[in-house]
């Protein structure tokens, strides 16, 4: 189906601005799977269904607006700022969707439960799983670009559209936050 | 380096990113051709199936056309510029009065131009028409049709005839087939 498995990311970007749907399947048989991966962590309380449709969708919006792909930044970190989006969007309509069903039953459902977390924490097996439930979306993000996709503190300030100075503090909360937790629950030397 | 990394971009540390890192690559799903064929189908049958940021042809245009077409979209910018150019000679026609009289304006002395307008429509001329935006762009067809237009509206009687007057048709008429 793909074409130009030897062309870098910029130019099968530009071909695919052009029309080219090989080229943009060669670029989602690239970053399919890290993509996926990323959306599966960052919507881990969805279902893996509803994470699959999210990266679907991503990369839906990617080939809609490819001809604004800017080759200045790597094509990765384009689309992953597009994944974070549309998983972001997701949650809020679901968490509207939470909302509108359980009206006049709780009005604290928006609100973080510091005890659910607690739960969540207590079940957590994984290190990724201890992030989830004590990491904001930002700092979960940010973690997972900067350790997992080995993105520059510049890069993932672009998928956050943050400063990267406050990348470098979300980075540095992030890990003072996690690091006493690992240590207690996962045995950590 | 695998096992240690930057903290704060700064001092070395070790341990934690490692961890995070090793784990996540240990769970790393694999590659899923059904999601691949899936998202595929889902971008061919878009509606439009070009990314969004292309410039999108101009449907009406000439250059729309296959290689040696010249259908009714080709005459398209013509009768374009001479529907322009009619309504330009009409309200010019009405402002200049032309021997048109308003219903609610004093009778005024007749114009020069309804002087200047033959009485044989061939040879009609009307002063100032030659000089109407994008006269010289329409074909000599329209122009003659467009001559005759604006002598007929000079001899129009009055503003209820303006009324009843099919401009699109009359157009058409002289500009042939």
């Amino acid at each position: 189906m793909a074409d130009g498995a030897d062309l870098d990311d910029a130019e099968l970007a530009r071909r695919a601005a052009t029309g080219c749907r090989d080229s943009f399947a060669t670029l989602a048989m690239r970053y399919q799977v890290r993509i996926v991966h990323y959306v599966r962590q960052l919507a881990g309380r969805a279902d893996r269904g509803d994470a699959d449709d999210i990266t679907q969708e991503a990369f839906v919006r990617a080939w809609r607006a490819i001809g604004s792909y800017d080759p200045r930044w790597a094509f990765s970190t384009w689309l992953f700022t597009i994944a974070r989006r549309v998983c972001l969007n997701h949650a809020r309509s679901a968490r509207r969707r939470r909302v509108r069903d359980t009206a006049g039953a709780s009005a604290a459902v928006t609100v973080a439960d510091p005890s659910r977390a607690a739960v969540a924490l207590e079940r957590a097996t994984r290190l990724w799983d201890v992030a989830a439930a004590e990491l904001s979306e930002p700092q979960f993000s940010a973690v997972w670009l900067r350790y997992v996709e080995a993105k520059s503190p510049g890069e993932v300030a672009v998928v956050l559209g943050k400063p990267e100075a406050t990348v470098k503090v979300i980075l540095f909360r992030a890990r003072r936050r996690l690091e006493p937790l690992v240590r207690d629950l996962l045995d950590w030397e | 380096m695998v096992t240690r990394m930057r903290q704060n971009d700064g001092e070395e540390k070790p341990g934690l990113a490692a961890r995070l890192r090793r784990e996540a690559r240990g769970e790393r799903p694999e590659f899923s051709a059904g999601f691949q064929t899936r998202l595929m189908r889902r971008i061919e049958s878009l509606p439009e199936s070009l990314p969004e940021s292309l410039p999108r042809p101009m449907p009406a245009l000439a250059g729309s056309q296959p290689a040696g077409h010249t259908g009714a979209a080709s005459r398209l910018p013509v009768a374009g510029a001479a529907a322009v150019l009619l309504a330009t000679l009409v309200l010019v026609t009405l402002s200049r009065g032309f021997g048109l009289q308003s219903p609610l304006a004093e009778p005024a002395a007749p114009s020069p131009a309804a002087v200047v307008a033959s009485p044989q429509p061939d040879q009609q001329s009307v002063p100032g028409i030659e000089s109407l935006p994008l006269f010289d762009e329409i074909d000599e067809g329209v122009r003659d049709g467009v001559r005759t237009l604006a002598a007929s509206l000079v001899e129009l009687p009055d503003w209820a005839s303006l009324a009843d007057f099919d401009a699109v048709a009359l157009l058409a008429a002289a500009a042939g087939p």
